[in-house]
């Protein structure tokens, strides 16, 4: 005998609808917890992307010169430029023969002296260029001078500064989806207050960067080797800056420039410049060095310091 | 032989009140875990919003957001050298902080405006008996 199991209507369907129920209810918030979700998701992409791609945009020449200009403008307000018409126009005549020898040719470089003791030399993105009266009582000749100048020529013809945003921007954006700064110059057009606070930000991160930590040591070994180049192409001795930075070694001054903190360290700069002297036989004995040119347009150096 | 269930009629409200209750239980959580997550990312965007504001107060952006801080160790260094010398060593914070006057951006147009006439100039390179190439 075989038994019946079958059901009548009356048993199934109270479990049937049951089942339709739980499938009716929990429909929505399945539905809203994966949708909410994935729209989330999307979204904080979708502004992580936007943040990553306006920060990874190259800084144009024109946003390099605003950064440049800004920066300059902090550094003469704080230490202030030294006007003496000779020595300025002295300082422009080796900056202009030594930066004509530079690849980087679409921007203008422009020099001055700052009312400083300290031993430094500066540069600023697009084209600003700044020499302290500490370093100028330091050189011993023109060549010397040459050497500082082509330096930091050389930082402005490599970028350095410029590629530090840029790549301290790629990394933030990406690690976060916090506002970037260069993402604010890109999107910003040029003269508005958000360009204008951009650059300004800008500005003040390279000039705490230049002066407390400075540019990393692969960059100050790059503009070393592309400053012995300038000078050399430019006429003057390839050997001026390795003169002058073994003369600051030795120097009291040392103890009180900030050079020691935000550079590698003289011995190394000074093995890696005379590496290239000796492989591009650059040792030229004859080059001129112009002490006595030096010494009479920087002659009211002399009389500052002993003041 | 008809196996008779005693379930009839009457188990319907009783089914439906239970699938009903097991479908609140089992969707509660995920009810709660999209509300936070939704409260998170409201969060989140309002951390963002402020630190962004944060730094824009301070003038920090996040331009050496991804180097090493400058760190007080440094600014320290600083100050000490900065007593031994005559002006002192430059602190970089200090020269950030400064806005510059109308002034100063003048001195920076008589910089930008500046250059030695290319005649002077050869003549400068070759009273130093410079060749350049």
């Amino acid at each position: 005998m075989t038994p019946n199991l079958r059901l009548r209507t009356s048993e199934w369907a109270p479990w049937v609808a049951g089942i339709l129920a739980c499938a009716a209810l929990s429909a929505p918030a399945m539905g809203q917890f994966g949708g909410f979700k994935k729209a989330l998701d999307k979204v904080q992409s979708d502004q992580r992307l936007k943040k990553i791609e306006e920060a990874s945009k190259p800084i144009s020449v024109e946003q390099e010169r605003d950064i440049g200009r800004e920066v300059a403008a902090k550094m003469i307000a704080a230490i202030h430029v030294y006007r003496n018409d000779p020595l300025t126009r002295y300082v422009n005549e080796v900056g202009a023969t030594v930066s004509v020898q530079s690849e980087r040719q679409d921007i203008q470089y422009h020099f001055a002296v700052l009312d400083s003791n300290d031993v430094n030399a500066f540069s600023a993105p697009g084209g600003y260029v700044f020499i302290t009266l500490g370093a100028l009582q330091l050189c011993q000749d023109e060549s010397e001078l040459a050497g500082v100048l082509a330096h930091e020529v050389g930082h402005i013809a490599a970028k350095h500064v410029i590629h530090e945003i840029e790549d301290a921007n790629k990394k933030g954006a990406a690690a976060s989806a916090l506002g970037s700064t260069v993402g604010d110059l890109t999107k910003n057009a040029p003269g508005s207050a958000a360009y204008q606070n951009a650059i300004q930000n800008i500005a003040k991160n390279i000039i705490i960067n230049l002066f407390n930590k400075g540019l990393p040591a692969k960059d100050e070994y790059d503009a070393d080797q592309r400053g012995v180049r300038y000078a050399h192409a430019a006429g003057y001795p390839a050997g001026g800056l390795e003169r002058f930075l073994g003369a600051f070694e030795s120097s009291t001054a040392k103890a009180q420039s900030n050079i020691t903190i935000t550079h590698p360290p003289v011995k190394d700069r000074n093995e890696r410049m005379q590496q290239l002297i000796v492989q591009q036989n650059w040792q030229d004995a004859d080059r001129p060095q112009l002490e006595d040119r030096y010494a009479t347009l920087t002659a009211m150096l002399k009389s500052k310091s002993g003041s | 032989m008809i196996v008779k269930t005693k379930v009839g009629r009457a188990a319907f409200p009783l089914a439906l009140v239970t699938s009903v209750a097991v479908t609140i239980a089992l969707t509660l959580p995920l009810r709660v875990v999209a509300q936070q997550d939704q409260e998170k990312a409201q969060d989140q965007q309002k951390q963002d919003q402020a630190q962004t504001d944060q730094q824009k107060k301070k003038g920090g952006g996040g331009i050496f957001g991804g180097l090493k801080a400058v760190t007080t160790q440094s600014s320290d260094q600083n100050k000490a050298t900065a007593s031994a010398g005559t002006k002192g060593a430059l602190d970089g914070k200090e020269i950030a902080d400064k806005t510059p006057t109308s002034a100063d951006m003048q001195q920076v147009t008589d910089m930008e405006n500046y250059s030695v006439p290319q005649g002077d100039l050869k003549k400068f390179q070759e009273d130093g008996h410079l060749q350049p190439k």
